[in-house]
């Protein structure tokens, strides 16, 4: 029988090197555990929430003031909270496209999951929209009690990356979750498809009583420092 | 009706991912040469599957449409990064001291890390056929197809790959014959 030498140390070379690897028991307990569904928009909710939107016209989005220079962008008001948002972006009602893809994305609140606070309203969630396609949403998370158990149950467990926010810790993850598939099937292979990166930070903050909420920020065609940046700013004010 | 439908399809997505985790984690690894990495991928994977759960869950091979995924995920990452910044600069022995490294023991490179290390800084296409070809053991048509290029690019990333690796793998020992006395003996 004829054997290949090189090509047989190879496999065995291989067959050695995986059989190494082991799954960290963690890595897997997030693996398996993971809700790899995408989020669906909660229909009555976003109903409520656009027709809130269209009874009041004058949704509080305020644009930024003349103190603020030139060539920044306008300013997200999120609760207490102002966000300068880069030049290019123009403030959008949460609901309405294209950003209310993006907030279904950032919404913490799954109406899905048995989750039994209240769900954000209207004010706890703010968008903006650039020319150019992409979009800045943030929301206000529902208040929660931290547990050892749970500590914030909003924050991604898998691919998550803790950050520095100003003065507080969060938590930053890169998905692709909400573009089209990355792989064309044609009749030369199989390709990429253009898509683009969608980064979202999460910070936890105090709401008194012990419990805490989470500012959840997430952005289409912002890089992760642009957009902690933007988060600390707003955080420090 | 349909949710009962829903709950099956869910549980079929669970029982798929429960059986595809380790192998494709394993691939990952050998992909990136990092666990952090590898699960990011397997992650990714798993949400592009259960995009598409419907077409796959009918396929007679999942698992291997997720590798399939995977993979192309990898590369496709590793391309974009490699473009945004350039490669870590090897260790400053590692290529030019392969005459020294083979005048070690070879028999202590059974050091996988090595090996890793190795197949980690090959571009991450030769990188895939590598492992698409060694480990997966799939033959050359279907890297191709996996790919997207032809047989023959697959040979030739193949060989160019494995004559890179090959400095690092143990030599086999040279069998000697009885009574002959080792060179300079």
């Amino acid at each position: 029988m004829i054997t290949d030498e090189p090509e047989t140390r190879l496999r065995e070379a291989f067959t050695r090197a995986a059989a190494d690897i082991e799954v960290p028991g963690q890595a897997r307990q997030r693996l398996l555990s993971r809700d790899y569904h995408p989020r669906t928009v909660n229909r009555k909710l976003t109903a409520v929430l656009t027709a809130a939107a269209a009874a009041a016209i004058t949704v509080p989005l305020a644009i930024g003031g003349g103190s603020r220079p030139a060539a920044a962008g306008p300013v997200l008001r999120l609760a207490s909270y102002t966000f300068q948002l880069p030049a290019g972006y123009k403030l959008t009602a949460a609901t309405s496209a294209p950003c209310h893809v993006s907030v279904a994305a950032v919404l913490p609140w799954d109406p899905n999951a048995k989750d039994r606070r209240a769900p954000p309203g209207q004010t706890a969630m703010k968008a903006a929209a650039s020319a150019a396609g992409g979009c800045i949403a943030a929301v206000l998370a529902p208040p929660y009690t931290p547990t050892a158990a749970v500590p914030d149950p909003e924050a991604p467990v898998a691919g998550a990356h803790p950050v520095q926010v100003g003065r507080y810790h969060g938590v930053i993850v890169h998905s692709l979750t909400h573009y089209p598939p990355a792989l064309i099937f044609s009749v030369t292979g199989i390709r990429a498809a253009k898509h683009h990166l969608f980064t979202q930070l999460f910070v936890p903050l105090p709401a008194g009583g012990g419990e805490m909420r989470d500012l959840v920020i997430g952005a289409s065609r912002l890089s992760a420092s642009e957009l902690i940046k933007i988060a600390a700013t707003g955080l420090a004010a | 009706m349909k949710l009962v439908r829903g709950g099956l399809r869910r549980r079929q997505f669970e029982a798929f991912i429960a059986d595809a985790t380790d192998a494709l984690f394993r691939t990952a690894h050998l992909m990136t040469g990092d666990a952090g990495a590898a699960e990011d991928l397997v992650q990714e994977t798993f949400i592009r599957i259960a995009r598409r759960w419907d077409r796959v869950r009918v396929m007679d091979h999942p698992v291997a449409y997720a590798r399939r995924v995977l993979v192309n995920l990898a590369v496709t990452e590793a391309e974009r990064r490699s473009r945004q910044r350039a490669e870590l600069t090897p260790p400053p022995t590692w290529f030019e001291s392969a005459d020294q490294t083979a005048e070690r023991a070879l028999g202590e490179v059974e050091d996988l890390a090595e090996f890793r290390w190795a197949l980690a800084k090959l571009p991450s296409r030769e990188r895939a056929v590598l492992v698409l070809r060694y480990w997966s053991d799939l033959p050359t048509a279907e890297v191709a197809a996996i790919l997207g290029c032809s047989t023959g690019t697959v040979k030739s990333s193949a060989s160019r790959g494995a004559a890179r690796l090959a400095r690092v793998l143990p030599q086999p020992s040279p069998a000697r014959r009885p009574g002959v006395p080792a060179r300079g003996k």
